[in-house]
């Protein structure tokens, strides 16, 4: 591997400056779970690095009914995954975080390193889709907000400009009588990466109906995306098999998905369906029992 | 993890044994690994782990094409980068061999289609990645920035991937040199078929007519790769008075020495080689690698070179085991009772010839009395890598169509499949395919093992995965036994503890297991006794380790070497206890006279002695040649969890049933067993490597190359049944080759058994299963298979046979 300057920024500010200065070729290394991976096995060495270790003020995970949730760009995932709070009310999101690698993964990786990567079949991406992410980002010349659905423009690549930096992932209060939930197929148990990831969240209104329904998937496309059609049918039905199994069928109907060495499209397109219609049971299921 | 051991009540023969052992101490025992702290403590030297001063890097460039003319290669530019200290390439290496050996070599004895000899490709590469330059640097990141230097230029060639295309009268030959092989003699034009493999008996046309019950099927397994932790490492280095010292991860370090001063055209004399840990081979260390590249970097720099191979190039560019096309019949009466069986089998060995296609049949078909039958075997290139050996070699293809086939067979009479194979298994007496009678054999007793276990007897409990469903499926396998020779030497110290020297590799701990035939023998605690694996300047010769050879080859020179010992003990101590030597007792590490028991003597004080009595001190010897062949069996049941909406695969519990002969370790022999089960499990459900159009592999990583983890390697309870074997010492079987071979039919007949789906091609898991379900009859077709026609021109002068090193290791 070719050698790289590596920079310890103790603050954001100091952070933001070292990539103004520095300029372009730099990445910035959170739990380098992707980033040395990439550098090692593709021979995508950075220019230089600035790490994220010594940045105290991005290590917080902070809970509250009227702020909602927001995680720190250097919370690791294994945190996100056990945190009691984000485990009631934000169950796709730790359960995203926990099928990430492996204990060794999670306890390095983050789940803003997961966006950034911007991998097709990033874990973290549907579950946060399907919640109203909001990505908060700091650059040289300031401070930006990127709801989640504009983040990402195509496999490894996002909106994030070369000096910026996620400081945080927001995601609002769930309303009461909520629930979510993410699956993911793997031929392995872990250590595997997705063939296809579905996520779903569900809201009931007063009657019982469905308030909202937002399904996205991971793996099917350039890019983890809502699907929109699909949720977008469910509001005002009744959360039935029926609804769900149309809803599934919407989704897999919205899904881009190609033939590679992890499976055909054909298969992931059925994956699809079958998974929404598994995720969207779980989530009303939650939703019921909130 | 549980183990049952059964005994079979049949005694054992302990052949040569000139004492007889009242109770044996340390054979059978749990004794902990010797080498087991050095390895969790991370201090065993692995191939990588040896440098010398003054070493440099070395790095390859891989074809970029699988099937290409080399029109030219320029290596100016990365000759001239700072730090580089050579760049070679195939048409250097005549050259170069010329000034190590002093002889003259023709240019063509390099450009041979030849595994182990065509180091570089040369004038043409014959598949992706092959290696076409190496450049040797002061550190590897300069080596690589050499590699990108270098401008080859290709003229690309047709690419031809499936085997059952590549062997058709009309397929263009890859190499202009190979001819195929028969029995009968060598064919005279050229042909991708590298060699026919037939074995017959009887009439099988008439047979398979008059059968109540016949089963067609085709099954397809992908190639897969043995998977072993520690990619290939190799250090040279070359003195002044012209010999050549490597250090690396090998199967066999004489195997080595005989294969490069084969290369170099030197006496073996003039080559050392270290072999250190190995951290995993499974065949695929038993042939040369790197030793060659390295050998000759080291002689053009006159500095140690190193080499270490990445993940991908382990992937990309060393021997995996072949992908198999297989057409199998069989037909049984009513009662089960098979009579006839057909197959013919493809094997994809990749762009050069090599394989182990004898011991393919007999694996596959060789658990089963079948009266009348015809198997051919296809040996027949492609451009993708050269294929080698992976633990008993083409066997766990071959078994899982036919264990495949046999449950088809079962359904179809309404039988149970246990009973099926017990009905057909073979004992003492019955002959494999080659036509040669077994030796006493414990199939039918691992097949009882599984019958009468809990697992098979029980009725199936409900899947514990709401919507999935549970099923369990049976195989049976085989190993006709790895012999060879092998030598130890056992020094007796004057503390009266034991050193054994040998020079065979120990892959599988089995250094401890030699520690325990010699504490055995020699009656000493186990503790006493060190085990020395030395380079092959200093131990005594072995072949390589492999075929499943070790404890009972080399555990019979260990054997012999302690008995060797003890008699000279005896003698040495007749002399000083003024007594024939047969008078002399030998018990508990001491000795005395029967004449006068009260004098004894312990074995420290004999070897003390010796060493200035002037009868020279205590070096047992013992070598071994010739062993009757120990085939070892084994029955598998394999419980599974199947998810029929997405194809899901969960492997919930496996029970290994296998004649050990004589567990000598039985945590060591469970090691093997477990290990075994799961790259079977590995191969039958998410391993296959994957290629594009262009021959270029998709998955060279192990992120898409799906080996299980420890999280789906289920619970494997193993039963170790103990048929002694009729040669060696207490019995003994080998071990490591059996446990794979069963497990790839045993998972597909389980997720037949659990949705229904009788699923042809490997690996198993997700969408092949969903086709399956969406075609019922798939399987059961009885499309009997026409092979295609070959150029066949037999010139029947038999050809002398070229002896292949590599063929012996497994
Ligand atoms: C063995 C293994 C298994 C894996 N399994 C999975 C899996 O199951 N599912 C899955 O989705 N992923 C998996 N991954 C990928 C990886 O672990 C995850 O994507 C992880 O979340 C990345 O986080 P990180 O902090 O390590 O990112 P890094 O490697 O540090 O960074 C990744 C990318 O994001 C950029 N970046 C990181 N943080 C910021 C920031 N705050 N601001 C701007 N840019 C930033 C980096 O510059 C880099 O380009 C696996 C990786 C390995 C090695």
């Amino acid at each position: 591997m070719r050698a790289f300057a590596y920079h310890a920024p103790s603050s954001l500010a100091e952070a933001v400056a070292v990539l103004e200065r520095e300029g372009p070729g730099g990445r910035i290394l959170a739990g380098g779970t992707d980033l040395l991976v990439q550098a090692k096995e593709r021979g995508s060495v950075p220019r230089y690095v600035v790490s994220l270790r010594d940045v105290h003020e991005l290590s917080r995970v902070s809970f509250d009914e009227a702020g909602g949730l927001e995680i720190g760009a250097r919370v690791s995932l294994g945190e996100v995954a056990d945190h009691p709070e984000i485990r009631r009310r934000f169950s796709a999101i730790s359960t995203g975080a926990s099928l990430v690698g492996s204990y060794q993964i999670q306890n390095r990786g983050t789940v803003g390193g997961n966006l950034c990567n911007a991998a097709p079949s990033a874990d973290c991406a549907p579950p946060l889709l399907v919640l109203d992410a909001v990505i908060d980002v700091h650059g040289a010349t300031g401070r930006r907000e990127i709801p989640l659905v504009d983040f990402f423009v195509g496999p490894g690549r996002t909106v994030l400009g070369a000096d910026e930096v996620l400081v945080s992932i927001r995601v609002p209060s769930p309303p009461s009588k909520s629930g979510s939930a993410y699956l993911r197929h793997t031929p392995r148990q872990e250590m595997d990466i997705a063939v296809v990831g579905v996520a779903a969240s569900v809201a009931l209104d007063a009657r019982g109906d469905v308030a909202s329904l937002r399904v996205a998937l991971g793996a099917v496309g350039p890019t983890p995306f809502l699907a929109r059609e699909a949720g977008a049918r469910a509001v005002g039905q009744a959360p039935d098999d029926a609804t769900i199994a149309e809803v599934a069928r919407i989704a897999a109907g919205e899904a881009r998905p190609i033939s590679d060495q992890r499976g055909s499209a054909a298969w992931r397109r059925h994956l699809v369906e079958v998974l929404a219609r598994r995720a969207i049971k779980i989530a009303i299921g939650r939703a019921l029992a909130a | 993890m549980t183990t049952t051991q059964i005994p079979t009540g049949i005694p054992t023969r302990t052949p040569e044994a000139d004492v007889t052992v009242p109770t044996r101490t340390v054979i059978g025992q749990r004794v902990p690994k010797i080498e087991g702290t050095e390895k969790v403590t991370g201090k065993a030297q692995y191939g990588a782990d040896t440098s010398r001063p003054n070493m440099l890097w070395a790095r390859f460039l891989g074809s970029a094409h699988a099937h290409a003319r080399i029109v030219s290669i320029d290596t100016a530019a990365a000759r001239a980068l700072p730090g580089v200290h050579a760049v070679v390439t195939g048409a250097d290496l005549p050259g170069i061999v010329a000034r190590i050996s002093e002889t003259a070599a023709a240019p063509e004895e390099f450009d041979v289609p030849s595994r182990g000899k065509r180091i570089l490709a040369w004038r043409k590469a014959v598949f992706h990645h092959e290696p076409v330059a190496v450049a040797a640097a002061i550190s590897p990141t300069i080596a690589e920035e050499a590699l990108a230097l270098i401008t080859v230029e290709y003229e690309p060639l047709p690419v031809v991937l499936d085997p059952e295309v590549s062997m058709r009268r009309e397929a263009t030959p890859i190499h202009d040199g190979v001819f195929t092989e028969t029995f009968a003699g060598k064919a005279r034009t050229p042909s991708n078929v590298a060699k026919v493999t037939e074995m017959s008996k009887g009439d099988v046309d008439a047979a398979l007519a008059s059968a109540d019950v016949r089963i067609a099927a085709s099954f397809r397994t992908a190639m897969v790769h043995q998977g072993y932790i520690e990619p290939q490492a190799c250090l040279a280095e070359y003195a002044p008075d012209g010999r050549f010292s490597i250090w690396t991860s090998t199967q066999g370090s004489f195997g080595v020495r005989s294969g490069l001063a084969g290369f170099l055209k030197v006496p073996p004399r003039r080559v050392r080689v270290t072999a250190s840990e190995v951290g995993g081979g499974f065949g695929a260390k038993g042939a040369m690698t790197l030793e060659p590249i390295c050998a000759v970097l080291a002689y053009v720099t006159g500095r140690p070179v190193k080499m270490q191979l990445s993940r991908s190039d382990v992937l990309r560019a060393t021997r995996p085991a072949p992908d198999t096309s297989m057409h199998v019949e069989v037909g049984a009466r009513r009662d089960g009772t098979l009579v006839a069986a057909r197959a013919h089998f493809v094997w994809d060995v990749g762009a050069y010839p090599g394989g182990g296609s004898v011991g393919g049949i007999n694996c596959s078909f060789g658990s089963y009395a079948i009266q009348d039958y015809h198997y051919v075997g296809y040996d027949v290139l492609t451009n993708r890598p050269s294929t080698g050996a992976y633990r008993a070699p083409n066997g766990p293809q071959g078994a899982y169509g036919v264990e495949s086939a046999l449950d088809m067979l079962a359904d179809e009479l309404g039988m149970s499949p246990v009973a099926l194979r017990l009905k057909n298994a073979v004992a003492e007496g019955d002959r494999n395919p080659s036509d040669v009678p077994y030796p006493r054999i414990g199939l039918k007793e691992t097949l009882n093992a599984i019958a009468s276990h809990p697992a098979w007897t029980s009725p199936k409990s409900p899947p514990s995965r709401e919507g999935w469903l549970r099923g369990r499926g049976v195989g049976c396998g085989l190993w006709g036994g790895g012999v060879g020779t092998s030598t130890a030497h056992i020094n007796i110290n004057e503390d009266g503890s034991a050193v054994v020297v040998t020079g065979a590799v120990d892959l599988a701990g089995t250094r401890t297991t030699m520690a325990q035939i010699a504490a055995e023998e020699l009656q000493i605690p186990y503790e006493r006794v060190q085990v020395v694996q030395a380079d092959t300047d200093v131990a005594p010769f072995s072949n390589p380790t492999g075929g499943s050879r070790i404890t009972y080859s080399l555990g019979t020179a260990v054997y012999r070497a302690a008995i060797d010992a003890r008699t000279q003990l005896r003698q040495r101590a007749a002399t000083v206890l003024r007594c024939p030597p047969d008078d002399v007792e030998y018990r508990g590490g001491e000795l005395w006279s029967t004449l006068a028991p009260a004098h004894r003597l312990t074995i420290g004080q004999v070897a003390r002695g010796s060493s200035g009595s002037g009868q020279g001190p205590v070096v047992g010897t013992g070598e071994v040649t010739h062993l009757l062949r120990a085939p070892a069996f084994a029955t598998q049941l394999v419980e599974v969890e199947v998810d029929p909406e997405t194809g899901a695969v969960v492997v919930t519990n496996v029970v290994a049933a296998q004649d050990v002969g004589k567990a000598i370790n039985p945590t060591a022999v469970e090691g093997q067993i477990q290990g075994g089960v799961v790259q079977g499990l590995g191969w039958a459900l998410t391993e296959g490597f994957v290629y594009d159009n262009e021959g270029r592999l998709r998955n060279p990583g192990l992120l898409d190359y799906r080996m299980p983890t420890a999280l789906d390697a289920p619970n494997v309870e193993c039963l170790l049944v103990e048929v002694p074997a009729v040669d060696g010492p207490y019995g003994v079987r080998g071990v490591g080759e059996v446990p794979i071979v069963p497990t790839l039919g045993a998972v597909a007949n389980a997720v037949y058994d659990a949705c229904g789906a009788r699923v042809t091609t490997l690996p198993i898991s997700g969408e092949p299963i969903l086709t399956a379900l969406a075609d019922p009859a798939r399987g059961k077709s009885s499309v009997a298979w026409t092979p295609p026609a070959l150029s066949l021109d037999i010139d029947v002068v038999i050809e002398e046979e070229v002896e292949e090193q590599e063929e012996v290791i497994e």
